[in-house]
């Protein structure tokens, strides 16, 4: 397993483009998510009505952190995908799966030393996400809140979940259509446009199939969190039922890039 | 034949891309340490062949065995193998193209110098695979093919849009390396290429194995012999013996055909009976271009 994973890495380590764009996710995953109190001070500073009194809104507080700051990351996904579509294309391009299979990989591992990378970067960001949650969470929260530090992490499982299944999304796409600008265009389309667009034109008595879709599944997970804020009921754990839809979506994107690999020559 | 000696045998190897018969029913058999040519047009199966003895290709139907046994991953991590161009990283050195087929392939780092050594490229290790020039990139992939110590190298088109002294290296590089007792399964469509480096060869054509043999017994064939003297009476001379079959005038000579095996000493044994002294004597051994070409004809 992890000479899957070192072989992949080998690949990757001196690819400026992966570097750029990896750095590019934890720079503006970091700048984001760590600045979003002082952001806001300086938004009332010059006078932005927020109805509220944002500073005893407990945004950066534990345990609502938790929730608050998971559910921001998780737009951060789209740079990451990018990452994968352009790993997995350019094996394509470069003909190197190609050149794997005859030097002795089966295709069982080459696509673990791809899923292998999927984790990784997805491990890394959650890791990456946890530090910036202590570290802003200890500044802003009041002292005698800090006992709630542990409470609510299981957002942090969702945000790894929910990436780690959209990068595996990623991965079919690319491996479907094998072109790196083709492959982010209809990523990009599928999840902002074709499936919100379908879901919301389904007729009323199809209603109940629309969380099982699966953009709108990954987004089930850790939904929005602001609204309790408004004084509104939010879900404040992770629902059972949508940790296993989307770990269903996980394994049958996996399932479907193998049979893609096994299916089609490679010319 | 000891079946320890075969390292590849297929049977009824077949390919259909919807309605074109890419390959149809081949039954090959490599020993081991032979230099086997696929002679062949372009298009006539060799790649499609050798992608799916190396599982690239999925058959339509048929079955191939490696070294006696259903073949494995394993198998593949023993042979060597260049389909068409060069496959590398274009972005990383080769140097660490390297270490990627290495990993793969379970060979030790150690073995990435000796083989950069072999092919010449050790000084430019360091320097990015896009960098290299065609003839660069080639040896890298032998390099990149002997970096496991392979049992059996499988070359298609390894001179493929080389010029002639890359080509050179490359032929010297497939001689050296068939000396070393490897097995060698060579594509190509230069008939040149495949006399000089191979001893058997097989035919192909629209996906068809018309021919297989060895090198040598072809190119052994004598089919005529020139005869050349300052003599008027020569031709007549020439044609009077019965054991010549047909006498062709060319510009400084004639070009003989004989029969019974009939060699040079005794055609000049006979003509000095005759009073007449060769200026010129010279055997025509056939090519194996020329048995491509009648295979071909004769299918």
């Amino acid at each position: 397993m992890l000479r899957l994973l070192k072989i992949d890495l080998l690949k990757h380590k001196s690819y400026k483009a992966f570097i750029i764009l990896v750095s590019m996710y934890f720079v503006s995953l970091g700048i984001v998510t760590a600045s979003g109190m002082e952001v806001l001070k300086w938004l009332s500073s010059l006078g932005a009505n927020f109805d509220v009194d944002i500073m005893r809104v407990p945004l950066y507080h534990f345990p609502d952190i938790w929730h608050n700051l998971a559910y921001v990351s998780t737009f951060f996904k789209f740079i990451l995908a990018i990452v994968i579509i352009i790993s997995i294309t350019n094996e394509y391009s470069f003909k190197t799966v190609r050149q794997n299979i005859l030097d002795g990989f089966d295709r069982k591992d080459f696509l673990t030393s791809k899923v292998l990378m999927i984790g990784l970067l997805s491990l890394a960001a959650t890791v990456f996400l946890i530090l910036i949650c202590l570290t802003t969470g200890l500044i802003y929260t009041p002292t005698e809140d800090l006992r709630f530090i542990l409470k609510d992490t299981e957002f942090i499982f969702g945000f790894f979940l929910e990436t780690f299944t959209y990068l595996l999304f990623a991965l079919l796409i690319g491996t479907l259509v094998q072109r790196s600008g083709l492959a982010i265009g209809l990523l990009f389309l599928y999840t902002l446009i074709l499936e919100p667009m379908l879901t919301f034109n389904l007729p009323n008595e199809l209603d109940a199939i629309v969380p099982y879709f699966p953009i709108r599944a990954m987004n089930e997970v850790v939904r929005i969190p602001f609204l309790k804020y408004a004084f509104m009921e939010i879900r404040d754990y992770l629902s059972i039922e949508s940790v296993i839809t989307i770990l269903a979506y996980g394994a049958l994107f996996i399932y479907l890039t193998y049979k893609l690999l096994r299916t089609k020559d490679l010319q | 034949m000891d079946p320890s000696s075969i390292v590849l045998e297929t049977t009824n190897l077949t390919k259909h891309y919807g309605r074109i018969k890419a390959v149809r029913k081949l039954n090959l058999t490599i020993k081991k340490g032979t230099v086997f040519g696929i002679l062949g047009p372009n298009g006539s199966g060799k790649t499609t062949t050798l992608g799916m003895i190396m599982d690239v290709i999925n058959m339509t139907s048929g079955s191939y065995k490696w070294f006696g046994e259903e073949p494995t991953k394993e198998s593949r991590k023993k042979i060597g193998t260049i389909l068409e161009t060069p496959v590398f990283y274009p972005y990383l050195s080769g140097e660490k193209n390297l270490q990627i087929t290495a990993e793969i392939k379970g060979a030790p780092y150690e073995n990435i110098p000796k083989v950069l050594e072999q092919v010449g490229l050790l000084d430019r290790k360091d320097d990015n695979f896009r960098t290299y020039s065609l003839g660069m990139k080639q040896r890298l992939s032998i390099a990149a093919a002997l970096v496991n110590d392979p049992i059996v190298l499988i070359l298609d088109e390894p001179t493929n849009g080389l010029d002639p002294q890359g080509i050179a290296e490359i032929r010297q590089l497939i001689i050296d390396i068939a000396k070393s007792g490897k097995t060698i399964v060579l594509a190509s469509h230069l008939l040149d290429e495949v006399q000089k480096v191979c001893s058997e060869f097989g035919v192909l054509k629209q996906g068809k194995l018309l021919y297989t043999g060895s090198v040598e017994d072809v190119s052994n064939q004598t089919i005529a012999i020139e005869v050349g003297a300052d003599h008027p009476e020569l031709e007549k001379v020439l044609k009077e013996w019965e054991s010549i079959i047909d006498v062709k005038s060319e510009k400084n000579h004639f070009v003989v055909k004989t029969q019974n095996g009939l060699e040079c000493a005794q055609i000049n044994k006979y003509l000095f009976e005759k009073g007449i002294v060769a200026s010129h004597l010279r055997v025509q051994k056939k090519t194996l271009e020329k048995q491509f070409l009648e295979i071909l004809k004769e299918n």
